[in-house]
């Protein structure tokens, strides 16, 4: 039997107290969970804030696909809960909440490392900096592939995302 | 090339039976606020269409000079992405999707 998923967008504050409920298990002896937050620079700007743009049911679709992967990785066991906030946040805002739990603390944790970093790759989630000095821009990202999916759980978040373009 | 042109001007000039609209994400969304409609012709393939829609924002929004964007972004319906040599014989609503980073 597989185990409880529950995966959403929200334009409401993201409640951590969520996840750790739905992945809450008595057969589980580990659960992990990761909190994406707004962090105040980057690339040498001074960020106030940042705004999340998401295709919803494409994204939906995207998480579905990726814990149903996990699960064929790590054990259909898994308890996942993926939800992406939309909007604008401000800085240590939560923008992203993965939890997973599992019989066993190991797979828990790479198949929560495994959702964010494939996340970063194929779903349709865009951010927009907001910056100290009034200017704001998109971010740069990872080129989306029309083919299945790659794994990249082992790469840097640096890495160029599409191999085949 | 050639041919890609060729087919290019095919699908703009002939007979225009197509209406895609296409909903605009993220840096998109500094091109035009809203989905652009394209009147295409039939069996027009998505990197036509990813073509026309650069035209057509850069008719919209003359200081939208994003080639470079277009060329890394992809066109999708609401469950997948489409390959740039898929062909598109009827009415259709997509959106055009930039470089992803969610997280």
């Amino acid at each position: 039997m597989s185990g409880k998923d529950f995966f959403g967008v929200s334009n409401q504050p993201l409640a951590v107290q969520s996840a750790v409920d739905l992945v809450a298990d008595e057969a589980h002896g580990a659960a992990d969970l990761f909190i994406g937050t707004v962090r105040n620079h980057n690339l040498g700007k001074e960020v106030k804030g940042v705004s999340y743009d998401v295709f919803d049911e494409l994204t939906l679709q995207v998480f579905s696909d990726l814990a149903k992967e996990a699960r064929e990785r790590w054990g259909e066991k898994l308890n996942i809960y993926i939800e992406h906030y939309k909007g604008r946040l401000d800085i240590k805002g939560i923008s992203i909440l993965i939890a997973v739990s599992s019989p066993h603390r190991d797979e828990s944790f790479k198949a929560c490392r495994f959702i964010i970093e494939e996340i970063k790759h194929r779903a349709p989630i865009w951010k927009q900096e907001h910056y100290l000095d009034g200017d704001s821009d998109w971010v740069q990202g990872h080129a989306l592939c029309s083919h299945g999916p790659e794994n990249h759980a082992n790469e840097t978040t640096e890495t160029k995302c599409c191999k085949h373009q | 090339m050639v041919s890609s042109i060729l087919r290019l001007w095919v699908a703009m000039s002939a007979k225009k039976n197509l209406t895609i609209s296409i909903q605009l994400f993220g840096a998109f969304r500094r091109a035009h606020p809203y989905p652009v409609k394209l009147h295409l012709a039939n069996d027009t393939t998505i990197g036509d269409i990813k073509k026309a829609l650069g035209a057509a924002l850069q008719e919209l929004n003359p200081d939208f000079k994003e080639a470079e964007l277009i060329n890394r972004s992809v066109l999708a319906d609401s469950c997948k992405i489409y390959t740039a040599e898929h062909v598109i014989s009827e009415s259709i609503s997509l959106s055009i999707l930039p470089p992803v980073c969610g997280g």
